[in-house]
């Protein structure tokens, strides 16, 4: 990357050799403030009180390890569909993995530590072979698959009688972790002990995930899996990663669980614990680490207070249903149908469980109308899932600012907004939500459905909607326009010389959807420091060339970036050869802070995973100062220099636009395309954006930009290609282009020939 | 218009932060063609899908006089109020003829217009394609399919996004001399960015920007193409080109 | 709670535990017709949840205990109104529907344009919720229903193959038959179709949405008691895990068959019941019950589309 021109807009340099700007360290990322762990022992604290309150005699204790122990169990769930959402029934199975393995490891006169390693290494290396055999999967295939594995688990376990001894062991070794057993007369007292500490460590070790950048990339990608390629991240790794680490968990405890109860059975780790802890967590609030505590409780406790409750009952059958019904003798029987009902209920009334009653609440009793993600005192106490969950509010009432895109000519990359847009809307996040729950009741469903479905649809997606972007095969030579570089003289004619130097070279690109064949065999170049405008009409190719050129998009052709081949179809690969981009329709991750949207796109992947994050924290720390400085000189690079902190759920169009382009410029590219930057913004909006888009290639940077606004992209770029029915069909001056008769032709339309009868005949049209 | 059969006043429709649609009012009277022009993002679009209540709006919009938030999309097909939407949205799994007849649902007991025969006989190119899945055909075809799916409902109001949008030029006049034909007996509301077609279609039209109205005239008056031009095209058009 | 009844257990031992030492060939084909005969019932499991997912995209999880819903009315029907089997067997069908409507009605409809995931697991507390209300109602423990084929044997070869299972692959065939007709040139069909592929586009033709998938988890519900009362009679005894384990070999066998063409859903049920008897019935047998899903994990790591389809069955996942 060159030097930033004296003239242009002063900014700490960002990707220099030093890492640091300047000599003063900067800041700790807010992810590295504060004091998150203190809320964790104050919690464990917590369940200490409350057990010395509340729990006498055995059965009380009994219950209690219980509830812990399942919390246990669903913080590791939490780390696969809580942040990863990887939709995985294979948890109960993968604990009960682990507790044969260690059972029989101890069994075998093996050490308790050691069993415990191996029962966690085994199940990490299930998990992972797993996780790459289906990398292909998504949601009802990943589910689906899950549930086979679990069958599959679950009939070795019965099977094996070698391994298990046919499923039904007793006499196992009590708990000895170096000399500390959990047995005798203070058994329960230690098992107390023992699974809050587990917990202490499984939340401590959560925590430390959501301040290394790992967590933050496992939201990227559950969130918008294509955005989050095309931003140069390994998705499949990062789900696998976090796949493994939920079932490591899972047989941690489960081996925990066998040498606590001294005996084991196939049952307990059926699909109905695989269900149960679905519930636990979904309950609680799959957004919160905290979460499975809450859920937890109530699987545990309710269950018990149900079967508590016969007084009560007995009343009712006196009473209102004499003669109508009577109970059954095993009150826990009702259980299930309470907690099946209560799944169902929670989904529909309830998506962000207890944990998002409660940070409703205090969103309300601090009044505080920023998130919490990022700031305030709750911030500071690690609360983080605050902030997901009221990103998930907004983004659960129908469509905030995303409209749907599904259909081209989009509302949302429409209208410039006037004064709504130029007013900054970050301070506000509620209003969004409001407006839309005011909305009238079938047709405000209508719009979440369009938009739910119009999610992909920002990045196109191929087979489903030959619709969006779709054009005209142009199929025979009969019914094509004037071919490419014939034709027309005027000032198009004279072609702007490509200029030495490609930093860009397509060739051949070409889509088909179906029957429609979206961009023919477009070659494009890009010289080092300028900035091509890409016109033509709606529908004429643009989006979905930048689509291939990008990988999102199957595509015939060859990509060259900087002189080297690129292979077309692989967006992080793309990415990393230089390749940057922007959305139609503004891509950022509302789940995640603006600074954090940016540092998705961060080339530099140095300790990235789950050990450097839980145990190299100086290490990261550093990283991520380093990260950090870079993200926040491409922040102020477009003009964003205070946003480092906010949430990205509630930024203005411009905004989120900017920030984009932020992400992009982050990754060092020697190449941005942008795919309509001006489109919803105002005339004085968009000046703004020409400007900084003019200094960028002053520093040297190429730009491709897609666009309709004629000023915008008059005084922008250097050369213009015209692009209809997926075919170049002229290439100039920016200023001379308008005058040619073919352009001005395919924006109007030509009018209709005058209708012979039978011109259309099948031959003609493609 | 006293036998206007739709009827839009002060309606607004707004994305979260962004207004799509300010303070509108149109109406398509018995027997009238109406052309809504604009640029990319202008709003045309939202306007044809807060008329048949896919997105919600503010403000009174009325087909037969009764506000169509509350009949509802689908009621509104069966009213005879049929959406030709952007980009096609031709149902790829089903061949041409079942997408012809996937216009009978709405259709719902009405009588005359065009059968599935006549909609062969307005595009002969389909007789050939009958049995080609709707996904392998070319945008051309698509929009054939989507005019004449549309036409066997026997539309009493017809709504048309676009219909020569990524369409080569010979394609979209056999398109809107189709429509030409169909206007003789069908009313309708098109959204185009192609002037030049459409207001060869059109009674009159309306040219919208930033989600407003901000010409209105007869066919005739809006032949002066340039200012149309420049509404398309950004802020201030052409100056330096025509210079 | 056992879950190995219905794919591994009753069904699948082909024929005899009986120490009688079978001919090489008798054996071959005693296993042949236990794994066509399990394979129809895969296929006539995964149909019912097909039908729903092409109507409305969404897999109901809760398919499988709609069968054990159905085993069970079937049940009531003729012990507490001594109701004639056949009479049981249509009202219980009847009641299904019905039944289905309610879940649509209930679990599915408020929680339409919301993610999937949210939807699956609404349907996971419905299966559970079904799953308890039998077994409060008429009790966990194992029961027998009867069927007018029970007890007969058809011998081939050497080998006695059950009549209720050539009853319950005649009837899947019938049964698919019937829907890919249904799915086809009938109004209905091209409506549920036009919906799958384009929701909005489909609604702006007028087809009536929400009544169109109340019909879909009816008839969905319908044929989860149609599997119901097929199956539990093949079994010499059941309890409230019959349906489930029947389910996830019918969604094995939808992987397997691209998930949404009836004739691959079909094809892939032969298949696993085939793998799983045969294979099985030589190779490890005690873990032969996990044939089906090593088969389905490997056809999701090499295949993703399924064995057959080209593109279409891929559409909506």
């Amino acid at each position: 990357m060159s030097a930033s021109e004296p003239g242009t807009t002063a900014r700490p340099e960002a990707g220099g050799p030093g890492p640091a700007a300047g000599p003063a360290e900067p800041p700790r990322p807010p992810a590295f403030r504060g004091h998150p762990y203190l809320l964790i022992l104050a919690v464990l604290a917590g369940l200490y009180l409350v057990r010395l309150w509340r729990t006498e005699g055995l059965a009380e204790e009994n219950l209690f390890n219980t509830w812990l122990f399942m919390s246990c169990l669903v913080v590791g769930f939490w780390f696969v569909f809580g942040v990863a959402g990887q939709f995985a029934f294979s948890q109960a199975a993968f604990a009960g993995l682990g507790a044969y393995t260690a059972a029989w490891m101890t069994g075998n006169d093996h050490p308790f530590e050691l069993a415990v390693v191996v029962a966690v290494l085994v199940c990490v290396a299930v998990a992972l072979v797993f996780a790459l055999l289906v990398r292909r999967a998504e949601h009802l295939y990943f589910a689906i698959a899950t549930l086979g594995l679990s069958e599959v688990l679950l009939l070795v376990f019965r099977s094996w009688e070698g391994f298990t001894g046919g499923g039904e062991l007793t006499n196992i070794a009590p708990i000895s972790l170096f000399g500390w057993e959990v047995s005798g007369p203070d058994r329960d007292q230690r098992a107390f002990w023992l699974f809050l500490g587990l917990l202490g460590l499984l939340l401590a070790l959560a925590t430390a995930l959501q301040r290394s950048p790992v967590v933050r990339e496992a939201i990227a990608v559950r969130d918008k899996p294509l955005v989050a390629a095309s931003a140069g991240l390994p998705g499949v790794r990062i789900r696998a990663t976090f796949l493994a680490l939920g079932s490591g968990i899972a047989g941690l405890t489960g081996a925990f669980l066998v040498h606590w109860r001294g005996s084991v059975t196939t049952e307990q780790f059926g699909v109905d614990l695989g269900l149960a802890v679905f519930l636990m967590l979904i309950l609680g609030g799959m957004h919160s680490k905290y979460g499975p505590l809450l859920g937890a409780w109530f699987y545990v406790y309710v269950e018990h207070g149900l079967r508590d409750s016969s007084d009560y009952l007995e009343f009712l059958e006196d009473g209102p249903l004499h003669g109508v019904y009577t109970f059954s003798e095993n009150l826990d029987q009702y259980w299930p149908i309470l907690y099946g009902s209560v799944l169902v209920v929670v989904m529909i009334a309830l998506p962000d469980g207890l944990v998002g009653i409660g940070s409703r609440l205090a969103h309300r009793l601090t009044g505080a109308g920023g998130d919490a993600r990022s700031t305030g005192p709750l911030a500071r106490l690690g609360l983080t899932g605050l902030g997901d969950v009221a990103a998930r509010l907004r983004r659960g009432r129908a469509a905030a600012p995303a409209p749907a895109p599904d259909r081209p000519g989009p509302p949302g990359a429409a209208a410039p907004a006037g004064p709504d847009t130029t007013t900054p809307a970050t301070t506000d996040t509620t209003t969004p939500a409001t407006a839309d729950t005011s909305a009238a009741g079938p047709a405000d469903e209508a719009a979440a459905g369009a938009s739910a479905r119009a999610e992909p649809a920002g990045v196109s997606s191929p087979p489903a909607g030959p619709g969006s972007e779709s054009l005209a095969a142009a199929g025979g030579p009969a019914g094509s326009p004037p071919a490419k570089g014939e034709g027309g003289g005027s000032a198009v004619q004279e072609r702007a010389p490509a200029p030495a130097g490609a930093v860009l070279t397509a060739r051949s690109i070409g889509v088909s959807f179906g029957g429609v064949r979206a961009v023919d065999a477009v070659d494009l170049t890009v010289g080092r420091g300028e900035v091509l405008g890409l016109i033509g009409p709606n529908g004429s190719g643009k989006s979905t060339l930048l689509n291939a050129m990008t990988g999102v998009v199957p595509a015939e052709g060859t990509l060259e970036v900087a002189g080297a081949p690129v292979p077309l179809g692989k967006p992080p690969r793309v990415r990393r050869a230089g390749l940057g981009r922007t959305y139609q329709t503004p891509q950022t991750f509302t789940a995640l802070t603006c600074i954090e949207n940016v540092l998705l796109g961060v080339p530099d992947r140095r300790r990235m995973g789950i050990v450097a994050g839980a145990v190299a924290r100086p290490l990261v720390l550093a990283d991520e100062r380093r990260r950090w400085a870079a993200a926040q000189a491409a922040l102020e690079r477009v003009g964003l220099p205070d946003h480092a902190e906010r949430p990205a759920a509630g930024l203005s169009h411009r905004d989120q636009r900017l920030l984009e382009l932020a992400r992009a410029l982050v990754g060092e590219p020697k190449v941005v395309l942008l795919d309509e930057p001006s489109a919803g913004l105002n005339a004085t909006e968009t000046e703004e954006l020409c400007a900084l888009l003019t200094g960028l290639r002053a520093e040297g940077l190429s730009l491709l930009v897609v666009d309709h606004k004629i000023d915008f992209i008059t005084e922008l770029c250097d050369r213009v290609v015209v692009l209809e029915l997926g075919r170049v069909i002229a290439e100039g001056d920016p200023h001379g282009i308008w005058s040619d008769q073919r352009v001005v032709d395919v924006y109007l339309g030509v009018p209709p020939e005058p209708a012979d009868a039978d011109a259309v005949d099948v031959e003609a049209v493609p | 218009m006293d036998d206007a059969m739709l009827e839009i006043r002060g309606a607004s429709v707004s994305y979260g932060a962004v207004r799509a649609v300010s303070d509108l009012d149109l109406t398509v009277g018995a027997g009238e063609v109406v052309a809504v022009l604009g640029a990319n993002g202008a709003g045309k679009t939202t306007t044809l899908r807060a008329i048949t209540a896919l997105v919600p709006y503010a403000g009174s919009i009325r087909f037969d006089g009764d506000e169509v938030s509350a009949v509802g999309t689908e009621e509104l097909a069966r009213r005879g109020l049929i959406h030709v939407p952007e980009g096609r949205h031709i149902f790829g799994s089903l061949s041409v003829h079942e997408n012809l007849l996937m216009g009978l649902p709405a259709r719902a007991g009405r009588t005359g217009g065009y059968t599935v025969d006549d909609v062969y006989d307005l595009f002969p190119p389909l007789v050939a394609l009958r049995n080609r899945s709707g996904w392998a055909l070319s945008g051309g075809e698509q929009q054939m399919v989507a005019v004449g799916r549309a036409l066997v409902a026997a539309p009493r109001l017809l709504l048309l996004d676009e219909p020569s949008l990524g369409l080569a030029p010979i394609v979209v006049a056999a398109v809107y001399r189709a429509l030409r034909e169909v206007a003789k007996t069908t009313p309708m509301l098109v959204v185009e960015q192609n002037t030049g077609a459409v207001l060869d279609l059109c009674d009159r039209g309306v040219v919208l920007a930033d989600g407003r109205q901000v010409v209105e005239g007869t066919a005739a008056e809006l032949g002066g193409r340039r200012d149309l031009l420049d509404s398309y095209l950004g802020q201030r058009v052409l100056d330096e080109a025509e210079a | 709670m056992v879950m190995e009844v219905a794919l591994g257990g009753a069904l699948g031992a082909p024929l005899g535990g009986s120490p009688a030492v079978l001919a090489v060939s008798s054996k071959f084909i005693s296993l042949t017709a236990a794994g066509i005969s399990q394979g129809a019932i895969v296929a006539l499991a995964a149909v019912g949840f097909l039908l729903v997912y092409k109507a409305t995209g969404v897999v109901n999880f809760a398919q499988g205990d709609l069968i054990t819903l159905g085993a069970y009315l079937a049940l009531w029907l003729t012990r507490d109104f001594d109701a004639p089997i056949l009479a049981a067997y249509a009202g219980a069908i009847a009641l299904m529907f019905l039944i289905g409507v309610v879940l649509e009605r209930v679990a599915y409809a408020p929680l339409r344009g919301r993610s999937i995931h949210v939807v699956v697991i609404a349907t996971l507390g419905a299966a559970i919720v079904i799953r308890t209300v039998i077994a409060l109602w008429l009790g966990a423990s194992p029961v027998a229903l009867d069927s007018p084929a029970r007890g007969h044997l058809w011998r081939v070869g050497g080998a006695a193959i059950p009549l209720q299972r050539i009853v319950i692959v005649v009837v899947t065939l019938l049964v698919v038959a019937g829907l890919t007709w249904l799915f086809g040139p009938t109004a209905f069909g091209r409506q549920v179709r036009a919906l799958a592929a384009d929701r909005e586009t489909a609604r702006l033709h007028g087809v009536r949405s929400a009544r169109l998938s109340m019909v879909a988890f009816g008839l969905s519900a319908a044929l989860a008691g149609l599997a119901g009362v097929l199956i539990g009679p093949a079994n010499s005894s059941f309890d409230i895990t019959l349906g489930f384990s029947v389910m996830l070999g019918g969604f094995a066998a939808a992987i397997l068959g691209g998930f949404g063409s009836l004739t691959g859903v079909v094809i892939g049920g032969f298949l696993i019941g085939l793998v799983e008897q045969l294979f099985g019935g030589y190779v490890l047998r005690d873990y032969r019950g996990a044939y089906p899903f090593l088969l389905m994990i490997l056809v999701i790591a090499l295949r993703p589309q399924g064995l057959l389809s080209g593109r279409a069955a891929h559409e909506r996942l």
